[in-house]
């Protein structure tokens, strides 16, 4: 069963503004997913409808067999979340806040004073246990919030950029904790813009941009996408999904992104000459014309820049 | 079916321990943040101004008094044989200890007659118009007529209470950002709203409750009474509080912010109602559904026995809040806007 998934996603905002564009991603129990895409991509907004926090346009999101928007207590009780910024009632120490949650989870006292003990030592806040979160620093709540997340001990662990605004120091240490949660059955879905942070937790990649799924794949698989040839083709015409598809059927062509209407990014692997032979061909044939044509060899991070373009908005 | 039903069963469980968890917490914010004691301490400081301020311009609750009474030509067939009345108006005059002089002799209890004990309207037979005439007399404010006095502003203290408590108690888990923690837990939103309510309606009646009491010391030690229907008072009090916290808890649900969510309770509760009302009362309309006007009960019922009834003055109809009705239009209010809050506030997202 999927651990987490969406059909066809759309978010709108005042009827004109697309956070979400038809996102449909799948993401299977036990993987670590890293979900990359740029300022405004549309992360934080899968990542709300994710924790029932809004609700979708239209589409739909499950965790696991539950409808996010149907039976969002249902779906909320399985996940675990850490948001970007959080903030926690100033005038509760760690322990209440984690009883509090606890609480509302149904944990009962024996499990509580058991378990909070454990996530706060594994977050490294014992010795804050009974401090007011009032004079905690960013870091600190980060910590906590984390240990929020993993007190019920979920299945699904949600983070949204969860080193966003930390000092060097706080990120490895967040970094070094979810490290510690990968191998265990946790599924971890985690937003992000920082791609070494990615590759450093993550087993899983998907991109996204202005609402859309660019790719996603396991890093090993993205790995050689970024080492594969890329060509950028700017066409006459506007290319279909079928065009797509029977351009990915091309022998040595890896993987075919539509970048806009008329421009397409092929990644191929192999013989690259013959394989760029045979997709203007079949381009020509198809008529959509080529009107420009760009290679370059990629990194990761510049395999990013190109599915996402120059996004940052 | 068996199963359904157990599910049932178990989520409305679950509910309740929700519902305790949250109302515990609040509670407990409310404590730290040390809102609860200044409820507490404003019930106490309003009491003592209330029972302070009649007394620092003059006017005792009991004691002696001496007052020179202004005489008028008195003729009625009723009364035959007396020529001139005088009234004493002071409130809580004790018939029985009132000494007449004239010009400065003592007037003989036969020379001059109480016509109703109660009321201070004094019959005089020798024609003493242009004498010097002074009433010696002991007085005491009813132990109702003392709690009205101290009750006086108690409709703007729960206003107060109602904005202190409950106008940011929804928005600022949207403006400080601390839904993001609680609102992705398995708990309903409404389950959240009520535990915030209740919290806030229990520290709310505490403060009535401290008012209520120290009200009832002072009457007892300045009057040694206290005034027989006071608990029902203070249950009416505690249903304006109700209809007040859930307007501020509407308010607070459909708020963009903090600030404008204080100012809109406020300025609703303590001004724009009251200037309806008035301008109701001016037109000679019964405002039986307006809920400043049936909170008057808070008052009116300590007058349980004697009950005010509406009555036509000069002309001008006068109406009293009846006291079942006005139990009813305050709850009904109350729970219509804690009915709205609950949905507006399960579908306000969290997009902040």
């Amino acid at each position: 069963m999927a651990a987490i998934q969406t059909w066809s996603l759309c978010k709108s905002y005042g009827g004109r503004f697309k956070a979400l564009d038809g996102l449909s991603i799948t993401v299977e129990s036990g993987m670590s997913v890293g979900y990359l895409g740029p300022n405004g991509a549309g992360k934080t907004t899968t990542i709300r409808i994710l924790t029932g926090l809004i609700k979708p346009s239209s589409g739909q999101a499950m965790i696991e067999e539950w409808d996010v928007a149907k039976n969002s207590s249902r779906a909320l009780s399985i996940i675990g979340f850490v948001p970007e910024v959080p903030e926690f009632y100033g005038v509760l120490s760690p322990v209440e806040t984690l009883s509090f949650l606890g609480g509302l989870r149904g944990m009962d006292r024996g499990d509580l004073s058991e378990r909070i003990p454990e996530v706060l030592g594994i977050v490294g806040l014992e010795d804050k246990a009974d401090v007011l979160v009032a004079g905690f620093s960013k870091g600190m709540k980060q910590r906590l919030a984390l240990a929020c997340a993993l007190l019920h001990r979920p299945s699904i662990l949600i983070l949204d950029e969860p080193t966003s605004g930390l000092d060097p120091r706080g990120r490895v240490e967040i970094r070094e904790i979810l490290k510690s949660l990968m191998g265990s059955d946790t599924t971890i879905f985690m937003s992000s813009h920082l791609l070494t942070e990615i590759q450093e937790v993550c087993s899983h990649v998907a991109v996204i941009d202005h609402g859309r799924l660019l790719a996603f794949d396991s890093m090993s698989r993205i790995a050689v996408d970024a080492r594969s040839e890329g060509i950028q083709i700017a066409l006459w015409k506007p290319v279909d999904e079928l065009s797509i598809r029977s351009l990915s059927d091309i022998d040595g062509v890896r993987r075919v992104t539509k970048l806009g209407d008329k421009e397409i990014l092929i990644l191929i692997e192999g013989d690259s000459a013959q394989t760029e032979e045979r997709v203007i061909r079949h381009l020509l044939d198809r008529g959509l014309g080529v009107k420009s044509y760009a290679q370059n060899n990629a990194s990761l991070e510049s395999l990013y820049m190109r599915l996402v373009g120059d996004g940052e908005e | 079916m068996t199963s359904s039903r157990d599910k049932k069963t178990g989520h409305s469980v679950k509910a309740t321990s929700q519902l305790c968890t949250v109302t515990r917490y609040e509670f407990l914010k409310l404590l730290r943040s040390r809102r609860l004691l200044g409820v507490i301490l404003g019930s106490i400081v309003l009491v003592a101004v209330a029972y302070v301020l009649p007394t620092t311009y003059g006017g005792p609750y009991a004691g002696h008094r001496e007052t020179r009474l202004f005489l008028e030509p008195y003729s009625h067939e009723l009364y035959p044989g007396y020529s001139c009345i005088a009234y004493i108006t002071t409130e809580g005059l004790d018939p029985s200890s009132i000494v007449v002089h004239a010009n400065g002799s003592l007037l003989s209890p036969s020379d001059y007659f109480l016509m109703n004990d109660s009321s201070g309207v004094i019959l005089f037979k020798p024609n003493l118009l242009l004498s010097d005439v002074v009433a010696d007399y002991d007085f005491s404010t009813t132990p109702e007529q003392f709690a009205i006095t101290l009750l006086e502003f108690m409709q703007v203290f729960i206003a107060f209470v109602a904005v202190f408590l409950g106008s940011d108690a929804i928005i600022r888990e949207f403006s400080e950002h601390t839904g993001f923690i609680t609102f992705t837990n398995p708990v309903r939103r409404e389950i959240i709203m009520l535990g915030k309510f209740v919290s806030s309606l229990l520290v709310g009646t505490l403060a009535l409750f401290v008012y209520y009491v120290a009200l009832a010391s002072l009457s007892y030690v300045a009057l040694g009474a206290v005034a027989e229907y006071l608990p029902l008072s203070l249950w009416y009090a505690i249903l304006f509080y109700f209809l007040c916290l859930a307007f501020a808890f509407l308010v607070s649900s459909a708020s963009r912010g903090i600030a404008p969510s204080v100012v809109v309770t406020f300025l609703i509760l303590l001004l724009i109602l009251p200037a309806v009302q008035m301008a109701g009362e001016e037109g000679a309309k019964d405002m039986w559904f307006l809920p400043s006007f049936a909170a008057g009960v808070i008052k009116y019922s300590l007058q349980f026995e004697h009950y005010p009834q509406d009555v036509t003055q000069g002309g001008q109809p006068l109406f009293y809040p009846d006291l079942a009705l006005s139990a009813v239009v305050l709850t009904a209010y109350g729970m219509i806007f804690l009915l709205v809050c609950g949905y507006m506030f399960s579908r306000r997202e969290m997009t902040v």
